[in-house]
């Protein structure tokens, strides 16, 4: 586990859009049904600390798995993802929509657009994953929400997290 | 969402909201070149100077810039210091991310022990 596990991030301001790689060290069937199936979704999908719960889930064009986040100490969040477009063990495309505890969108929060690329290379897959915000200010103030939020939690926890990701550091 | 605002130090949000605006951000390009008094600034923008002080108001208490007094004007400049921290921006996203797929590459050795542990 060298660079396999090193996150690459880009950062598309012309067209609102951040890309997401990462390769991982299983068959691209396994990595598909990680995404694509919620007892496997719950299992990483939610940062740390949260633990994801599948309120509902239908993985097809038009589908949403609809899940709710919780962690000690923290406020429980909802979140859905809306599937549009689907090609098996290609590609998928959502919206990612924040939810009120009514399971409504939150007005406040900007729908990204994801789309998940997946690929076989040898004994690795890539996985590409594109967040298309609507606006500029979107993707700004959404990260801004991002930094306000429970997520404060996941930069108390980078010391910990940093241990998990020391490898990256040979590169 | 307010009460998930409330919680959080007023500073932070401020700022964020501060660079979420398109002329504060112009505001701060220009300052970041040199210092600006407000009346200067206010000649670059379409919009009415009220408005312009209003922007340079909420911006410098954000602490994003600094006031000096040449005379008897005012120039704003750049707080750097703080322009790095806003430079963090993309921690949080990352963050996310990082912990998500450290997890899922964690899943998957799980359910494919024998191909990930060989090297």
């Amino acid at each position: 586990m060298t660079e396999n596990n090193k996150t690459r991030f880009i950062v598309d301001r012309e067209q609102n859009r951040i890309l997401v790689k990462r390769i991982f060290h299983a068959p691209l069937s396994l990595v598909w049904r990680s995404w694509t199936e919620a007892e496997l979704l719950e299992k990483w999908f939610g940062p740390q600390p949260y633990q994801v719960s599948t309120l509902e889930m239908n993985f097809k064009e038009g589908g949403h798995w609809t899940y709710r986040l919780e962690a000690e100490g923290q406020e429980t969040q909802w979140g859905r993802t809306e599937y549009h477009r689907i090609a098996f063990e290609e590609f998928f495309t959502a919206s990612d929509l924040f939810l009120n505890q009514d399971l409504d969108k939150i007005p406040e929060i900007p729908v990204s657009q994801w789309r998940i690329d997946f690929s076989q290379d040898g004994e690795f897959t890539r996985i590409e994953v594109e967040t298309r915000y609507p606006k500029k200010e979107d993707l700004e103030n959404m990260i801004a929400w991002g930094y306000q939020e429970g997520f404060q939690t996941v930069m108390d926890q980078l010391d910990q997290l940093m241990a998990t990701l020391v490898p990256m550091k040979n590169n | 969402m307010k009460n998930r605002d409330e919680k959080t130090e007023k500073k932070t949000r401020d700022v964020f909201q501060a660079i979420a605006d398109p002329t504060r951000r112009a505001i701060l390009s220009l300052i970041a070149l040199q210092a600006w008094t407000p009346g200067l600034l206010a000649k670059e923008f379409d919009i009415s100077r009220q408005a312009v002080s209003k922007h340079i108001r909420l911006l410098s208490e954000c602490e994003l810039l600094r006031e000096e007094k040449r005379g008897r004007e005012i120039y704003y400049q750049l707080e750097w210091k703080k322009m790095q921290e806003i430079d963090q921006w993309m921690a949080p996203f990352r963050r996310i991310w990082e912990s998500r797929f450290d997890q899922l590459d964690q899943l998957l050795s799980e359910i494919n022990p024998q191909d990930h542990d060989r090297k």
